[in-house]
Order: C-alpha cells, then sequence, then structure tokens
C-alpha cells in the first residue's frame, strides 16, 4: 500500500482528523458521565475548532507568529507521519527500521511545545515547558523501554514484525508499559502537570490564542489517534486480512482505551511533578525492565 | 468508599443535569425584586434609611416625593420589607430578569402627598393600617382630624375643644 | 444592510455559539458570585452541556465573567485580561456589585463600576445571582456573540 494513502487517507490524515474529534468529545463526555453530568454535544471538538480558527488573533511580533505558525503544523506532521507508520492493515505502508522513525517523530511534539512554552515568555508558559520537558523524559524512559523489549522480543525493527510476531509475554507486559505511559503523553489527569489547567494556566498553552490554539488542538487530536493507535495496533497479534474489518476494529479498540483513559483520568487527581516523575522512574521503568528481562531471557522458548 | 464506588455509583444513577431552560424554581419566600404599591406607601423613607447599599432613596419635593430602586444595586437582604410600616414593600419570588443595560431595572415612582381639606397644603398622611395600629378603633372626629394638615389640625382641634368647655359652662 | 450571510458566514456563528469559552475574573468581590459561578459546573447544571469550558487563560476565552465591584488593585489587571481576550467577545456582569458597586459603592478603594472599563453586555441581577441566572445570562451572551460581525465588509476588524 502506497505511503501516500496511509499518510492521507488510512490511518492518516481523512482518519485521524475526525476520529480524533471524535476521541476528544469521548473522553469529555465519559468524564462527563463519570460524574453524573451530561457532556458536551456531539460536534463540540469541531465547532471548538471552527471557532478558535475564525476569532481574531492578537497583535503578535511577526517573528513570533512564524513559530506559532510552524511549531503546530510541524508537530502536526509529525504526528501525522508517525501515524502513517502504524501497523494496522497487513499490508500496510512499512520501513525497515520504522520503530525508531516512529519513537522520533512521536517525540516531536513534545518538543514543539517545550519550544511554544518558553516562546512565549510567560511565566506560566515557562513553567509548563518546564514540566513537560521533565515529564517528557520520565515518561519516554518505560516507553522505549517498552519498545526495545518488543523489537528485541520479535528480532526486527519494523512495527509490522513486532506487531506480528513478539512473543505473548513479552507483548502484554511491554503493551501494558506502553498504556501506563499514555495519560503522561497525551497530558491526561493524574499527570496532566505539564497543562494543568487551573495552576498554571494550561502551562505552554497559555498564551496561545486564535488559530494558533486552533493549530495546536488539531494536533493533540491526531496525537490522541496516534498513541492510542499504538497501543492497539501492538496490542493485536493477529490481522485479519480484510482491510474494512481490520480498520474497524482498530477504530473500535482505539475508542476502547480512549474509553479507558478517561476512567482513569475521571477516578484520579492531578499529582505533583516530583510524584508524577518518581512514579515513572520507579514503577513505569520497573515495569520496563520486566519487560526487557522477559524478552532478552525468554523463559520456556 | 473507594472512587472506583463513587464512580460506579454515579454510573448507575445516571445523568442528574437539569437541560438548558429547565431549572429549579427559586423557594418559597425567596427574595426577588422589590414591589411597592404605591397607594400603600406614605413616604416615611424607612426603607431608604435602613437600605444597605442605597439601592432604594426617597427625596422630598414640596409637593410630591420619589420612591426609587435599582435593582442593580440591590443586596436582596429584605430589610426594607421589614421595616415597611405600612406593607407597601413585597418582594417578587421570582428570580431578578437578565438585562443588557445598566440601570435597565431602575424604577422611579413619583407620588403626590395628600392635601389638608382645610387649607390644601400637601402633607404627610398617616393611612388606614397606621391609624388602626396607633390608636385602635377611632371615632368620626378623629378621623376627621387626622386628614388635616397640623396645622389646621391644631386649630380644628382648638376649635373644638373651645366649643366643648362652652357647651360644659352652658350646660352647668 | 441587507447583506444575506453566505454559508461560511453562518457556519462560523453556528460554531461560535455552540463553543463559547468561559474566563471568570473576580474583581475584589466577595467570592458569593464564584461559588455561585462555580455551581454552574457542578453536574446539576453543568454548563458543558452547551459547549461552554472554563478556561484558564484570557487569551482562550469568548465570555468573560466579572464579579465584584472594581477595585483599585484589580482594575489594572481588569483592562489586561480585557485587551489579551480575542475578539469577538463578550462581558459578562455577574451579581450587583459589577452593576453598581453594590454595598461597596463610594468606598475610596472602589473605583468601578465596570462600565467604567470595559463595556458589559449582560447584567446578571442578583446577590449573589442564582446559578440557573448565571447560566441564563451566560446564554444571552451567547446570543450577542453569534450577532458579532464574522467578518466585516471594510477589513477584519470585529464588533
Amino acid at each position: 500500500m502506497s505511503s501516500w494513502f496511509a499518510l492521507l487517507v488510512f490511518p492518516g490524515f481523512l482518519y485521524a482528523l475526525p476520529m480524533g474529534w471524535l476521541m476528544l468529545w469521548v473522553e469529555r463526555k465519559t468524564l462527563a458521565r463519570l460524574q453524573s453530568r451530561i457532556g458536551p454535544p456531539f460536534y463540540q471538538p469541531l465547532f471548538d475548532f471552527i471557532k478558535l480558527m475564525t476569532k481574531e488573533p492578537l497583535p503578535r511580533p511577526s517573528q513570533e507568529n512564524r513559530f506559532y505558525l510552524f511549531l503546530p503544523l510541524l508537530a502536526l506532521g509529525a504526528t501525522l507521519g508517525a501515524l502513517t507508520l502504524l501497523p494496522v492493515l497487513p499490508h500496510s505502508f512499512s520501513l525497515v527500521g520504522d520503530l525508531a522513525l516512529f519513537i522520533a517523530l512521536i517525540e516531536i511534539a513534545p518538543i514543539c511545545l517545550v519550544l511554544l512554552g518558553f516562546l512565549s515568555r510567560s511565566i506560566f508558559g515557562q513553567v509548563g515547558a518546564v514540566r513537560e520537558a521533565v515529564l517528557t523524559i520520565a515518561s519516554n524512559l518505560p516507553f522505549i523501554a517498552a519498545l526495545i523489549a518488543l523489537a528485541y522480543a520479535s528480532g526486527s525493527l519494523r512495527l509490522m514484525d513486532i506487531a506480528l510476531h513478539a512473543p505473548p509475554l513479552a507483548r502484554g507486559l511491554a503493551v501494558l508499559a506502553i498504556f501506563a505511559c499514555l495519560p503522561i503523553k497525551l497530558r491526561l489527569n493524574p499527570f496532566s502537570v505539564a497543562n494543568a489547567e487551573q495552576e498554571i494556566y494550561q502551562g505552554a498553552l497559555t498564551e496561545l490564542d486564535g488559530w494558533r490554539l486552533g493549530l495546536w488542538e488539531l494536533n493533540h487530536a491526531v496525537e490522541w489517534v496516534a498513541l492510542s493507535g499504538l497501543t492497539v495496533s501492538l496490542a493485536l497479534p493477529w490481522r485479519s486480512g480484510l482491510a474494512v474489518l481490520d480498520a474497524a476494529i482498530f477504530a473500535l479498540l482505539s475508542l476502547a482505551v480512549v474509553f479507558l483513559l478517561a476512567c482513569l483520568a475521571g477516578a484520579t487527581a492531578r499529582l505533583k511533578v516530583g510524584q508524577a516523575s518518581r512514579f515513572y522512574w520507579r514503577w513505569g521503568f520497573g515495569f520496563a525492565l520486566l519487560a526487557l528481562a522477559v524478552s532478552f531471557f525468554p523463559f520456556g522458548g | 468508599m473507594s472512587i472506583l464506588d463513587i464512580l460506579a455509583d454515579n454510573l448507575r444513577q445516571g445523568v442528574v443535569t437539569l437541560r438548558y431552560p429547565q431549572r429549579v424554581p427559586p423557594p418559597p419566600n425567596y427574595r426577588g425584586l422589590v414591589q411597592i404599591q404605591s397607594e400603600e406607601c406614605v413616604g416615611c423613607a424607612s426603607c431608604a434609611y435602613v437600605c444597605v447599599s442605597a439601592a432604594i432613596q426617597v427625596t422630598d419635593q414640596p409637593e410630591t416625593y420619589t420612591w426609587s430602586y435599582d435593582p442593580g444595586k440591590c443586596t436582596f437582604c429584605g430589610r426594607c420589607v421589614d421595616a415597611c410600616p405600612t406593607h407597601a414593600l413585597q418582594m417578587q419570588e421570582e428570580r431578578p430578569p437578565i438585562y443588557h443595560q445598566a440601570q435597565k431595572l431602575a424604577v422611579t415612582y413619583r407620588m403626590a402627598y395628600p392635601r389638608c381639606e382645610g387649607c390644601g397644603k400637601p402633607f404627610k398622611v398617616a393611612t388606614e393600617i397606621l391609624r388602626q395600629r396607633a390608636y385602635g378603633e377611632l371615632s368620626e372626629q378623629t378621623e376627621q382630624l387626622l386628614r388635616l394638615c397640623p396645622t389646621c389640625r391644631q386649630k380644628e382641634a382648638l376649635k373644638l375643644m373651645i366649643e366643648a368647655r362652652r357647651v360644659k359652662e352652658a350646660t352647668q | 444592510m441587507d447583506v444575506k450571510p453566505s454559508l461560511f458566514d453562518r457556519l462560523v456563528r453556528y460554531a461560535r455559539g455552540r463553543s463559547p469559552w468561559l474566563f471568570h475574573l473576580n474583581c475584589g468581590g466577595c467570592n458569593g458570585c464564584d461559588i455561585e459561578f462555580l455551581a454552574c459546573l457542578t453536574p446539576r447544571y453543568d454548563v458543558e452541556q452547551l459547549g461552554i469550558r472554563l478556561e484558564g487563560s484570557p487569551r482562550h476565552a469568548d465570555i468573560l465573567c466579572i464579579s465584584g465591584p472594581v477595585t483599585r488593585n484589580t482594575q489594572a489587571a481588569l483592562q489586561t485580561i480585557y485587551a489579551q481576550t480575542p475578539a469577538p467577545k463578550v462581558v459578562v456582569a455577574i451579581g450587583s456589585c459589577p452593576a453598581s458597586g453594590n454595598v461597596f459603592a463610594d468606598s475610596p478603594s472602589v473605583v468601578g463600576p465596570l462600565e467604567n472599563f470595559v463595556p458589559v453586555d449582560v447584567y446578571v441581577p442578583g446577590c449573589p445571582p442564582r446559578p440557573d441566572a448565571i447560566l441564563e445570562g451566560i446564554v444571552h451572551a451567547i446570543e450577542i456573540l453569534k450577532a458579532k460581525v464574522v467578518r466585516s465588509a471594510e477589513g477584519g476588524t470585529y464588533v
């Protein structure tokens, strides 16, 4: 299957955009239902996006403006690129070392966020950027360790091979470790330290307005699709071979992951930045080490 | 009770939100906008005196007085209603409406003092309620006196007294 | 001025009406209105049913909900925050204080009422107003927000 199809149609832009908005809605709606509220109407993320894009931007120095346009677009492009590499369909686009490329691409968005935070020159933006940087490092430890474990266990750096051939025990542990990294990568509740909306006014996003925020929200929606999609596509050991069926299973399971994440967010309160990073250094890393150990010394195989 | 139990309870309980146009009706004795029945008002200005935020103001002119009320200033404490000796003030049991311009809800009543039946000068009169509270049942004569201004009332009362004494002396 | 709005304009207006984000600012009030305002976020009243989100930054907001008489200390912050809110924006004055100063009027530290500093579109009377009154005030504000010019013919200024 061509790379253009993967980038633009599935699981790329055409799929990721409505799916990302749907995920944002599912997350907010689930949270609302857990709190006995009605929650937002169905088209909410779409309307939010249209409204943000059509607000009158506040005047800013043009150099800054270039960055405000460039950084979210870079993040969006990188996240879309990462999404392209997901091994969803049996014959989907893949490269020999696409695991490394995936890790590199998915990390661009947090880096852009850190840059945006420092660019804003607001104290809240900078605090948010620092927190984001600390937590990105903390969460990447188990995240990358788990991916290395998977790659070693399946003997390939190709995501498709990993998804199809990883041994079950290593796969289970690694997918759990990856799942545990999702709240921090999506900046969800127990670890929403970097974008705490009341303490530091959404951190790095404090100074963004109108289309600048709209572009970032768009990237955030695609991030949801990419990260939940990674978990699902690595967790599923088989593909039916029928493209439509595989895509449907992928979409449904991604939504289930979103639901689980929303439940987690609803059941927990925000940690401190030290607690959050300690959690990942201690438990996340321990878990990933276990996955590494299991893949390096396979039991019974 | 762990948070998961609480969340499960919430899910079981379902949505408790009121969909937008629905709302909780205000409780009985809710204190809404202050309303005046101008025919009961005697212009004593007790309401203006007790009003903590100067939302009610009573100003005095020679022949009339004005009672003005700005809900934008009101704290809805109800002290004016308690203070009103003639029960001319009441509070709506509905919540006040949304408005779009400052002082849009403000009301001003201009009321004329009743005129003296003797000389025609405007004066502050005691209403029926106050009279009953002060004196109970009144004789025809006293009621007539109360409809006069203080000056005329003095004269009239003096006249009546002299008349009474003359009658008394005549009978002796 | 009888120009029929284009499809794009209508879409923008509709989206704007369905996604008003609030910024809440206390200009030196007693906190009573703030507590009633927060009651709007509770499950009973849940403003999110109207697509509303409470934002931490005025730059994300469409509707400024302001309570309190404007005090000397908050006046500068109020003006900064109003300037930082991107157009189109609507100001909702919550409670009696921003309308007139209420019991704080004529105090040496109060420089209000609010309309001396920013144009106010909706007043919600009450001391404090009931949550459903605040909700209704916000709905009035949404109507005003939708009526604001999408793109003016003269060159992109919002009123």
